[in-house]
């Protein structure tokens, strides 16, 4: 069994050719064909080159999948040439979810050439890949790599910054309230305090 | 605690009371002959869902038989701390666990006051009241008109025990506040919790009034069921020599000898209930004969030492720290109250044994003998006396300044003498009661070191 080195698949991601940071066709037409790159991949992962179905969304779906999306998978498609992922047929169906729903989110928050050209997002998307796919990372604990995961997911981040900024506007509110309601009359009282 | 001094938004009749449609009641309080000139409106601003959750705080609360057992913790408290880690922003970094979580005090409540209201509670229901400051900086107190209106049930449990209940019907005057000061808030209002009864805020002052025998005439002809105020306006009322016919009477803000409760129960022939309450959550305890009885099992108490972290177990004596209420814009969880006495459990309800407001003060003689106020207290507590200001200076000087129209500076020195073992200088000033008395809380203080 392979030994998923997270630092090897990082150094291999950051090598991504540009011809992978070319837009889709489905976007442009004279792009990437998407759908036979991730159909491809599909055979290499399960080593089964005659193998024609595959899990993927239909076309009505394909149609709302964004350029920075699309390039994000482009991507993940070199990270998912090395070595380690060929002939892992357990991992097949684990592919959809992480292109079509992990990273989906996460691009809404990293732009496509950020993968390639940040440290953190490259580590941040082959760790997302691994997790997606059950694999846990070379000399780490399952614990471990949740945790190093949600240290680097852009998706988290974005929540708690929106949850912070929601506390941020609630207190606005409730100060912006206090000044208003002191001005005004309260309830009865009954007794002394 | 008084109100916003200087509300400028007025609300409208409706506002004031959504669900009362007769007001005629409300009226005639307001423009009788005798009334007093009154300076402010108020209602209770209940809506139907509010008034759903006064009746079912009662219904949850009124009948509780016991609220927790020595080594228990009410069966409420877990779900609490879960609901205030979850939603108050203040305690969303503290541990879940009761044990883990910090006590605060009045000046986290006075810094932050915007990080205690929950992220539940909904802002369109918020009221403010500032305290005065009597017993510290002015702190800013958020509440709803469910916590608010929390006070009449809470305050009905405490009359079961005298077997008293108060009569709700429109057309009688349930409640009156009476105060004796400068210039307080006055009103006249309605309670829709009661059926539409009367509730009064009234200031004996003589110059709120048309003529000097307004006040007591005014009282006498709407009798209210219950008196509530502190001791210094119950001996003003005492002085009008009323004809009124209370079901009780109900003192607090500041401590109520027992002199002084004797001589209103000997006048009003009613019980005279000795609350303890606080601005933060209201009505706490009332005094019993084994200490103070209370009133509240959604309040959780415990004992805390006065400097450190450290709970204190039940029988030792220590500041007395709160945990519950029912108010979503200031929940509390281990509030240090600055008030010390023990908690001892009797079937199930905790007393407060040898309550005193505020930190507590050690006297010496002029040999350096200890003495502790809660010595002094229980012997004043016998004098009638409504209110009082005790200080040590440096020299070891007492000076005393008292409220009352019964006792003499003699008297006071003697009985001080006597605490003292005859060993103190002493400097008595007695007030009389007036109508209008600028008093400030019963207090201790001392110049010298009184490490305990």
């Amino acid at each position: 069994m392979s030994k998923y080195d997270v630092f090897e698949l990082v150094t291999h991601l950051r090598k991504c050719p540009d011809i992978y940071l070319e837009p889709s066709s489905l976007i442009e037409n004279e792009g990437l064909n998407s759908i036979a790159l991730v159909c491809d991949t599909y055979r290499i992962v399960c080593n089964d080159f005659l193998k024609k179905e595959f899990k993927k969304p239909s076309d009505f779906n394909l149609a709302y999948i964004g350029d920075n999306h699309w390039r994000a998978i482009h991507i993940s498609i070199w990270l998912l040439s090395h070595r380690n992922f060929i002939n892992s047929a357990l991992i097949e169906d684990k592919l959809y979810n992480f292109w079509f729903e992990e990273l989906s989110e996460a691009s809404l928050y990293v732009k496509f050439k950020e993968w390639i050209s940040d440290d953190e997002r490259a580590e941040e998307m082959v760790r997302l890949l691994l997790d997606c796919c059950e694999i846990i990372p070379d000399g780490e604990n399952q614990d471990e790599a949740a945790d190093k995961l949600s240290s680097l997911s852009s998706t988290d981040r974005q929540k708690v910054l929106k949850q912070s900024y929601e506390a941020h506007e609630r207190i606005m509110n409730i100060k912006r309230e206090m000044a208003e309601k002191k001005a005004r009359e309260a309830a009865n009282t009954y007794g002394r305090e | 605690m008084d109100e916003s001094s200087d509300p400028q938004i007025a609300l409208t009749d409706a506002e004031r009371f959504p669900l009362l449609d007769d007001l005629s009641f409300l009226n005639a309080l307001k423009q009788d002959a005798y009334a007093p000139k009154f300076n402010f409106k108020s209602g209770d601003r209940l809506n139907a869902l509010h008034l759903s959750k006064v009746k079912s705080y009662k219904n949850k609360y009124y009948d509780k038989k016991i609220f927790w057992n020595e080594g228990q913790t009410p069966i409420w408290l877990n779900d609490y701390l879960k609901w205030c880690h979850t939603t108050v922003p203040f305690y969303q970094n503290k541990d879940i666990a009761l044990d883990s979580f910090p006590t605060i005090s009045r000046e986290d409540i006075r810094k932050y006051p915007h990080l205690f209201v929950s992220n539940e509670a909904n802002l369109e229901e918020l009221l403010v009241y500032y305290t005065s400051g009597s017993t510290g900086p002015k702190l800013d107190v958020l509440f709803d008109a469910v916590s608010q209106a929390s006070w009449l049930p809470q305050i009905e449990s405490v009359l079961k025990d005298f077997d008293i209940s108060i009569t709700e019907n429109k057309n009688t005057t349930a409640i009156a506040l009476i105060c004796a000061q400068e210039k307080t808030l006055t009103y006249a209002s309605l309670s829709t919790y009661l059926e539409g009864a009367g509730i009064l805020k009234i200031n004996l002052n003589p110059s709120e009034w048309n003529q000097p025998d307004d006040a007591k005439k005014y009282l006498e002809k709407y009798n209210p069921q219950i008196l509530t105020g502190d001791p210094i306006a119950f001996m003003a009322l005492l002085d009008l020599k009323p004809q009124l016919n209370p079901k009780a009477l109900v003192s607090s803000a500041m401590k109520l000898t027992k002199g002084t409760k004797n001589k209103l129960e000997n006048y009003f022939r009613c019980p005279v209930i000795d609350l303890y309450s606080m601005t933060e959550c209201r009505n706490i305890a009332y005094a019993a004969e084994m200490g103070h009885k209370a009133i509240r099992p959604d309040l959780y108490l415990e004992i805390f030492d006065e400097h450190e972290d450290v709970k204190l177990p039940y029988g030792e004596r220590g500041e007395l720290v709160i945990t519950g209420g029912n108010n979503p814009f200031l929940p509390l969880v281990r509030y240090r109250t600055g008030d010390f006495c023990s908690l001892k459990i009797e079937n199930g309800i905790p007393f407060l044994v040898d309550l005193e407001a505020r930190n507590p003060v050690v006297f010496f003689t002029k040999s350096n003998i200890k003495i502790n106020n809660i010595d002094i207290s229980n012997r004043l507590s016998k004098l009638s006396i409504a209110g009082f200001k005790m200080h040590q200076r440096k020299d070891k000087l007492i000076q005393f300044v008292g409220y009352s129209n019964d006792i003499t500076s003699e008297e006071i020195i003697e009985l001080l003498n006597i605490i003292f073992k005859n060993d103190i200088d002493i400097l008595v000033d007695i007030h009389k009661i007036s109508q209008n008395n600028t008093v400030e809380k019963s207090q201790y203080s001392s110049e010298l070191i009184t490490n305990k």
